[in-house]
């Protein structure tokens, strides 16, 4: 079975049905179902503890969900180790931003690239011709990445000690090189400041058209959200409560009242 | 001596590959050297039960292939440890395997050892002396500082680097951490077992009191000593802990000390005060013609651990450390670059 074509008809990239994940006694999912249409944007809004980043982690296989199955194209994602996810072209950042702090911006980005090259032990070790081919074409994509999100002055520097911003798009870079079709976000507008937040807006939208790639984003910054977001799922207590186009979401009773507390 | 050192250096290389890229603290590595030894004992020795008569280039793959199958055994069980448990669980897999070599004595002959193995031929010509030998090992550690240089500066390198900074992290960007770190430990442990062949070949006896917990302690100080990850602090680290320990046992060393009798008095006046301000605390140094040799012989070690700690004080990182972890240690220092805003 795959749930490739979703409610409105549109291909569906990412088809996530009724994933139900307890941690213990705490139900953090809760019977979720969406679709993230191909080419899209779709933001993941609620609030804290609805289990946005428990999804992702799901999606990811961090964590195992007790119940449903999460699709990418033909591929049920449960039945696959974590480490496999990445070379079915699925990439993400962090929300505590997992960076490799003592290795340099340059060997970070370039850890992206692991899943797919393959150069072996022994080809390795010998420094074989193809291994040297594979090496340049990794090196040119890591340097384009580099140049997108202007980290040219940084790149020989390690991860720790630099400025929060640069850390977010180090891990930015390191999710892009490896030319992903869906790309998580967890919160890349946190801790930004405003014009730094604008120009993510911007960015987010460039990448989906110069990379082609369809974005899954969990966000708490609803300026964000809802201007760049095609679509928008509502979480609430594990339970997802909305999902329909910014304006709709906007304007849904049901996600207000999570959002400001029920009327007295 | 130099010889010794040489054979260290390819030790420490290979433990390097386990402890300095994959961060897997890894206190049994004498395993897998006494792995190849006794891959070229048994099957060179004639007191062996299994005595094969086999040449040593012949032995050399099979001894590297055992070793690294010897480190499979081990990385298995301790896949999901890390840290002071991994360092743990290793120090006994040493044990066990030093056990096994004295009690299965029907093969291995026990305590009383595998002898007369007999020396390696190139082109036909015997290595024998120990410049011949110096020059054999050092080409032997050439051939493996290039490759594990290589290996670090690659994906598998960065894989390595990425499980030891965050395992978690590193899955989820595709590195397959089971995979990776049971590589490690094989990769490691063919070149302990290689180091194990030139050993046995070398010294021409073994027996299972060489391959005691001291050897994979030595091998784990010159990795830190000369700077974890880094290929010449290993050269440096074997230099200063295979050479200095012998270059103080040196006769040499003990007549340069007898010659020092200013220290002697110095040091003796020193004793002296203390002595008066807290009477019978101390004693007096040894009388100023044996003290030389004394001091060589019975306090090199003392000395020897004393110069250790001030190394560490003083370089924390290592004599000699990796390009990376110099960062590491020094970013608190140095100005981090200014922010740069998004295109």
């Amino acid at each position: 079975m795959a749930a490739t074509v979703s409610a409105n008809g549109s291909q569906a990239l990412l088809s996530v049905r009724d994933v139900s994940l307890r941690f213990g006694g705490l139900v953090a999912l809760d019977g979720v179902s969406f679709d993230v249409p191909a080419g899209k944007i779709l933001g993941l809004i609620g609030p804290n503890g609805a289990g946005k980043t428990t999804m992702f982690n799901a999606i990811t296989r961090l964590y195992r969900p007790q119940a449903g199955e999460i699709w990418f194209g033909q591929t049920n994602l449960l039945g696959l180790a974590p480490h496999e996810i990445p070379r079915l072209g699925i990439a993400r950042t962090f929300q505590n931003l997992a960076l490799f702090p003592s290795m340099t911006v340059r060997d970070n980005i370039r850890v992206g690239l692991h899943a797919s090259t393959k150069a072996d032990v022994f080809s390795q070790a010998l420094r074989l011709p193809w291994v040297g081919r594979e090496e340049r074409r990794a090196e040119q994509v890591v340097d384009e990445a580099i140049d997108y999100l202007g980290l040219r002055a940084v790149e020989r520097h390690p991860a720790a000690g630099l400025p929060f911003g640069t850390l977010k798009r180090i891990e930015l870079a390191r999710a892009l090189v490896a030319r992903p079709k869906l790309l998580l976000l967890d919160e890349p507008a946190g801790g930004l400041n405003h014009e730094e937040v604008s120009a993510l807006g911007a960015l987010i939208r460039d990448i989906r058209e110069r990379f082609d790639v369809t974005i899954l984003l969990v966000e708490h910054h609803m300026g964000l959200v809802m201007s760049i977001s095609d679509r928008v799922v509502v979480l609430d207590f594990g339970k997802k409560i909305a999902e329909g186009t910014p304006d709709e979401v906007r304007r849904n009773p049901e996600v207000i009242r999570a959002y400001l507390g029920v009327e007295a | 001596m130099l010889v010794f050192v040489a054979l260290f250096v390819v030790l420490g290389l290979g433990l390097n590959v386990v402890v300095g890229f994959a961060g897997l603290l890894d206190l049994g590595y004498v395993a897998f050297f006494a792995a190849g030894a006794y891959t070229m004992g048994l099957l060179t020795s004639p007191g062996s039960p299994i005595d094969a008569g086999l040449n040593f280039w012949l032995i050399l793959p099979m001894g590297i292939l055992i070793a690294s199958a010897v480190g499979l055994l081990l990385g298995l069980p301790v896949l999901p440890l890390r840290g002071d448990y991994l360092a743990i669980v290793t120090t006994g897999f040493g044990e066990i395997i030093r056990l096994f070599l004295i009690n299965r004595d029907d093969l291995t002959r026990g305590s009383q050892g595998l002898s007369a193995i007999p020396r390696p031929d190139l082109f036909g010509y015997r290595i024998d002396s120990f410049t011949e030998w110096f020059y054999f090992v050092v080409a032997a550690a050439v051939i493996v500082g290039f490759c594990t240089s290589r290996l670090r500066d690659s994906r598998i390198g960065r894989a390595w680097e990425a499980i030891r900074e965050d395992e978690d992290v590193a899955a989820a960007m595709g590195v397959n951490t089971t995979k990776y770190k049971l590589l490690a430990f094989a990769s490691g442990a063919a070149i302990g077992g290689l180091g194990g062949v030139i050993y046995a070949a070398f010294i021409g006896f073994i027996s299972p009191a060489a391959f005691s917990l001291q050897v994979s302690i030595d091998v784990l100080a010159i990795v830190i000593i000369g700077g974890m990850g880094s290929t010449p602090g290993v050269i440096l680290g074997s230099l200063i802990l295979i050479g200095v320990p012998r270059i103080l046992q040196f006769r040499e060393t003990s007549d340069f000390l007898a010659n020092l009798g200013w220290l002697r008095d110095g040091l003796n006046g020193l004793i002296g005060a203390v002595d008066a301000l807290t009477p019978g605390s101390i004693g007096r140094l040894p009388p100023a013609e044996t003290w030389g040799a004394q001091l060589a012989d019975d306090t090199r070690f003392i000395i020897f651990g004393a110069l250790l700690v001030i190394v560490m004080v003083v370089r924390p990182s290592g004599l000699w450390p990796s390009s990376r972890r110099r960062l590491e240690f020094a970013h608190d220092d140095a100005p981090a670059p200014a922010p740069v805003t998004a295109p």
